[in-house]
């Protein structure tokens, strides 16, 4: 095949817009998945907020709260709380985070493969015009 | 020789008048006008020479020129009777003794006889003929010699030789240009071909380094630090647990850990990556240079095919050529070898060679006697 500039034009081009559109589709699935955790980490910190004050309430009734009563139930009650609150807060970030990696993993994995397969199509061009400089030297000596 | 052509031709032409008997003109003899014998003179028809040899051999031997062969019988026994001065029936007296005809000339050139008596006219008719065909082969011999010694015998050959060498001239060179053109092709050929695959390598080298695909590398993964949300509400009401805060550290650390991790194994597809470039900037240059290589080599194959079909080229053509000019040349010797032939056919000398003495074995001569007896005969 003698080489041919327009031919790799249209592979650059194909490339060029598969990689543009799986970039959009995955950006776009990236955003809907980061939209729903963070809408459920939101979600969560409001289930906990509007937790806490039951618990007081709970306690309170119970007397062990209130106006100068602190008893020590109460405050491991809200301790745990606390703690429970903060580990299923950092849950929900790190599974945001680890989202987030994998969704620059991925496009990053999508950019180095469109990369290669450009480098790889320069490489072809390069083949082929070698290939057709021997032809053409073969030709040129009458071989 | 002891016959002198000179001598005898001044002596014919001292006879030119032949008295004839008054009242024998009616015999019908016819008498023509003398000639003048020369070799050069006598005519290449047989007939002709014949006639010619006769007319000139009477008016020699001292009778009236004539041509015997064109005679009736009655005219030739009148011509005889005339000649002897006899009558054809033994009387009468003729004006031309024939003490007149001259002596035998056999007798001095070794032709044996030795007698003191005059030639008959047949006697004197062969020997002219023999004279004239003497002078024919001298002349002959003569030719044959100056053939040899200046080398026209090879006429044609000589010609054909030149005009082969023309050829010879005209196909070398032509098998020369062709091959100057081929490595002139070759030479272009590969000078296009190396200026197409380092254009094509050049541009290639210059995309990667200008496009390096190392996609991962510094890449730093984002953290979300955990805080206490219930801060504040713990401190209305007088809530202190260190243990609050030990959960939030240990949440950090492994959000830490996590992208930790991560970035780990970033850093490994950015190595990945950096090698993946190196290699690839590696194999073009490899490329590159294989590929001016085998450009390299080729150029060399295809010069030695030309060389190697020029060689057989000039081979073939030289071959062909010698043997056109052996052809010439063996011509050209057959044809010296014939004009050798004819010279020693002839009893003639070889130009520049001497007739090797008769084989004596027994000879008391001394080699310079030989010498001097070679040298004799080298004149014949």
């Amino acid at each position: 095949m003698a080489y041919d500039p327009s031919a790799y034009e249209a592979r650059r081009r194909a490339l060029t817009n598969n990689y543009a559109s799986t970039g959009a589709m995955n950006a776009y699935q990236q955003f809907l998945t980061g939209r729903t955790n963070q809408n459920n980490l939101v979600s969560m910190n409001k289930q906990f907020e509007q937790q806490a004050p039951r618990i007081v309430s709970s306690y309170g009734q119970r007397g062990l709260v209130g106006p100068g009563v602190q008893s020590g139930a109460f405050k491991r009650a809200m301790a745990d709380f606390a703690k429970n609150r903060i580990d299923e807060t950092a849950k929900a970030q790190q599974s945001i985070s680890e989202q987030g990696y994998m969704n620059d993993y991925q496009n990053k994995q999508l950019n180095d493969q469109y990369q290669n397969d450009l480098a790889d199509m320069e490489a072809e061009k390069a083949r082929q015009i070698e290939a057709d400089a021997q032809e053409l030297m073969r030709i040129r000596a009458g071989a | 020789m002891a016959i002198n052509e000179a001598n005898s031709t001044s002596a014919a032409q001292n006879k030119k008048v032949v008295s004839i008997a008054p009242g024998k003109k009616n015999l019908g003899v016819t008498t023509y006008a003398p000639i003048t014998y020369s070799p050069a003179n006598v005519p290449q028809n047989a007939d002709r020479a014949e006639r010619y040899n006769e007319i000139s051999g009477t008016a020699e031997a001292g009778l009236a020129p004539t041509w015997i062969g064109g005679m009736t019988p009655q005219e030739r026994a009148a011509y005889m009777y005339t000649a002897r001065g006899t009558s054809p029936t033994g009387s009468g007296v003729g004006t031309t003794p024939v003490s007149n005809i001259e002596t035998d000339p056999y007798a001095g050139n070794g032709f044996g006889g030795g007698g003191s008596g005059a030639l008959s006219a047949s006697d004197s008719l062969a020997l002219k003929k023999w004279k004239q065909e003497q002078a024919i082969r001298q002349n002959s011999i003569s030719q044959y010699q100056d053939m040899l010694n200046s080398g026209s015998y090879r006429g044609n050959q000589d010609a054909m030789l030149k005009i082969l060498q023309d050829m010879q001239n005209r196909g070398v060179a032509g098998i020369g240009s062709a091959y100057d053109r081929s490595v002139g092709n070759i030479n272009a050929g590969y000078d296009t071909a190396l200026g197409l695959t380092n254009q094509g390598y050049n541009a290639l080298n210059s995309y990667l380094k200008a496009n390096p695909n190392n996609q991962y590398a510094g890449y730093t993964p984002q953290i979300a630090q955990v805080t206490n949300p219930m801060q504040n509400y713990l401190q209305a009401y007088g809530v202190q647990a260190p243990d609050v805060q030990a959960q939030i550290d240990a949440s950090n650390q492994a959000a830490q850990q996590g992208a930790g991790a991560f970035s780990s194994f970033a850093d490994l597809l950015s190595r990945a990556s950096q090698q993946s470039d190196m290699s690839r900037l590696a194999e073009a240059q490899m490329a590159q240079n294989l590929a001016s290589t085998t450009l390299g080599a080729n150029k060399a194959n295809y010069l030695g095919q030309a060389d190697q079909t020029r060689q057989q080229a000039l081979d073939a053509f030289y071959a062909n050529m010698d043997q056109q000019k052996y052809a010439q040349e063996q011509s050209a010797n057959d044809r010296y070898q014939q004009l050798l032939d004819s010279i020693i056919a002839a009893g003639g000398t070889i130009p520049g060679q001497t007739k090797p003495a008769p084989a004596s074995p027994n000879t008391t001569l001394s080699p310079d006697v030989i010498a001097q007896l070679a040298a004799r005969q080298r004149g014949f």
